[in-house]
């Protein structure tokens, strides 16, 4: 009796590796679900951010680093002011700079990738190489060298993410163009006389589309770490100004009185990145035709483990 | 070592754009760099004067350039503005502590992630399998900075077990390799397990299967060569990133390091400070990621016959 179930269940876990299985139709509701409640609760933060947070995120108090309370929520910082408030107006920050900057990072890295794939020759090459120099800078220290030549200020944050992020897409849009450009169809538009203009906007654009938003939901994770990195080192907004980054730095100072200052912006931080990545798992498991240990998916791995 | 020649040769190229770059970053501050480097320290108009002929900022920019180039192949990265001292002896004495942080941050990448990576794979869909996929997916979204934080708060303040500061010791070194090397296990891990869910699942495995071999004789053979390809690349990739990463992690921990130099100098916008530190990690990292290419071409003959044949 024994040995039947010892081997059904060899036979079980056997089948079970040998069955080809998609990895994301387990457990997608939930993490659909988990997914969903995050980034709403994050949108909305940074939309209503004045309805929702109860007090004014810079208004200095009498009762400062006290602990978490019943006036105030999350405590108070080392000026009184209420970390609950501030962490929610943080979201602001984040978001923005998210968004803006990896929609600069599609709009010049698509284009500069498809010219580069498609013409090849000597704009192709010349762009490529450009590319393996940027990229010879791990992003994190484009982006300070960027926000030192141009000061603070989340404009400037914007802009060195979104330079640290165009290489990215511009090589991935490049090989992907690349092996498009080889298919029939490409050859049989080619020969009804569509012009090149064309054959890019109807016929290849359309297949790299889906690899670019995978990489450009994993860029959104990375650039709120990013931004979160310049601003706690002192290089993003200036203090006033609330965002985790800042808020982190401060809860460094009185970490042994306050711990509360460092742990609610460092939670935010990760629940926000853990809602792109897993958002951008969904998107990946929804469009992806290769493995996920592919080399074209190295890249998105590495860039929403945020330390690339 | 044909295949080393090439990929030496290609590097030359990305090397020369390098230091364009990095040229160029001191004529990127906006307004004369002279007058940005002095702000703040009461020059004089003739101050000023003096310090651009000292420069060379008079002379035209492909005059310049030559001379940076020229004496950056003698391996001079100029003089630091805040120590007066070359940039050069700077750096390397900090860089053996950069490097002793990111090769300990990637050891214990390596020796948390790969045992988990090959767990997983072995337990697909096992509680095992559960537990580490859970705490990899949790395990990306800490940044090393803050992450550095929580640790030293927990470990160091809280349960006094770790110190929190400085270089002394090899105890140390515990809580900013942790830090730097969590995110990085994670993933790993997660890669791992991946890749060898993949492998299980080729011909060969289940020819060696069907051989009658063991699980742990087709791990050790035939699987784990073959899944560690995408992991040596991703090491490659991540490299960098742990080197941007000890950053944040020497400033916090108050360890002496590249990073934290470049951070100090940034503040004080010390240029050739700031070049030499960017330059000499950029070419670390290509010399890294050229010696990856090296070791998946040694791991994977497949990988071999598409470097050389590209």
């Amino acid at each position: 009796m024994e040995a039947t179930d010892e081997t059904r269940s060899k036979e079980k876990r056997l089948r079970r590796l040998l069955l080809a299985y998609p990895r994301f139709v387990k457990h997608q509701g939930l993490i659909r679900g988990l997914l969903l409640l995050l980034i709403l609760l994050f949108v909305f933060a940074a939309i209503f951010a004045n309805v929702v947070s109860p007090k004014d995120p810079t208004a200095i108090g009498f009762n400062v680093l006290q602990s978490p309370n019943s006036e105030n929520w999350l405590g108070t910082d080392q000026l009184g002011r209420d970390v609950l408030s501030r962490a929610i107006h943080g979201a602001r920050p984040s978001i923005v700079v998210a968004i803006l900057s990896v929609v600069a990072g599609v709009t010049i890295g698509v284009p500069a990738g498809l010219i580069a794939g498609y013409t090849g020759r000597f704009a192709g090459a010349f762009i490529m190489r450009l590319v393996d120099i940027m990229l010879a800078f791990p992003g994190l220290l484009m982006a300070l060298i960027v926000v030192t030549l141009l000061g603070p200020g989340l404009r400037s944050i914007v802009i060195a993410i979104s330079i640290a992020m165009i290489p990215w897409f511009a090589r991935m849009v490049y090989g992907a163009t690349l092996s498009i450009k080889q298919k029939g169809f490409v050859d049989s538009a080619k020969t009804i006389g569509a012009s090149p203009l064309r054959i890019i906007a109807l016929h290849i654009t359309p297949n790299l589309a889906s690899q670019v938003a995978v990489l450009a939901t994993a860029a959104l994770g990375w650039a709120i770490l990013i931004s979160a990195t310049l601003n706690f080192l002192g290089f993003g907004l200036s203090p006033p100004a609330s965002d985790w980054g800042i808020d982190l730095q401060f809860g460094k100072e009185f970490l042994q009185q306050a711990w509360w200052l460092a742990v609610v912006p460092g939670v935010c931080i990760s629940a926000t990145i853990l809602a792109t990545n897993l958002l951008g798992d969904v998107i990946a498991g929804v469009t992806s035709r290769g493995s996920q240990t592919d080399p074209r998916n190295l890249q998105r791995q590495a860039v929403s483990s945020g330390t690339l | 070592m044909r295949f080393t020649a090439k990929r030496l040769l290609a590097a030359v190229p990305v090397l020369f754009g390098l230091s364009i770059v990095v040229f160029l970053i001191l004529h990127l501050l906006p307004g004369d760099p002279a007058q940005a480097i002095l702000f703040g320290r009461n020059a004089t108009p003739e101050d000023v004067a003096k310090f651009r002929e000292d420069l060379g900022l008079t002379d035209p920019l492909v005059t310049q350039y030559g001379n940076y180039l020229g004496n950056l192949l003698q391996g001079d990265l100029g003089t630091s503005f805040l120590y007066e001292q070359p940039v050069t002896e700077k750096i390397f004495g900090l860089i053996p502590h950069t490097l002793l942080l990111t090769i300990a941050a990637l050891s214990f990448a390596l020796l948390v992630g790969v045992p988990s990576g090959i767990l997983a794979a072995t337990y697909v869909d096992r509680p095992v399998d559960k537990i580490v996929t859970a705490i990899a997916v949790l395990g990306v979204t800490f940044p090393a900075f803050w992450l550095a934080l929580l640790l030293t708060r927990l470990f160091a303040l809280q349960w006094g077990l770790l110190p929190s500061l400085g270089t002394g010791s090899l105890t140390a070194l515990v809580l900013p390799a942790v830090s730097l090397g969590w995110p990085l296990s994670s993933i790993l891990a997660r890669l791992l397990r991946d890749s060898l869910i993949d492998v299980y699942r080729s011909p060969y495995v289940l020819t060696a299967r069907a051989r009658g071999f063991g699980t742990n004789r087709i791990l050790r053979r035939h699987a784990l060569r073959n899944a560690f390809g995408p992991v040596v690349s991703m090491l490659g990739l991540q490299f960098g990133g742990l080197m941007a990463g000890a950053v944040a992690i020497e400033v916090i921990f108050g360890r002496p390091g590249v990073g934290a130099y470049l951070i100090e100098s940034m503040r004080a916008k010390d240029i050739p400070a700031i070049q030499g530190v960017i330059l000499t990690v950029a070419v670390v990292y290509l010399i890294v990621n050229l010696l990856v290419d090296l070791g998946r071409a040694i791991l994977e003959p497949k990988v071999r016959a598409e470097l050389q044949a590209g």
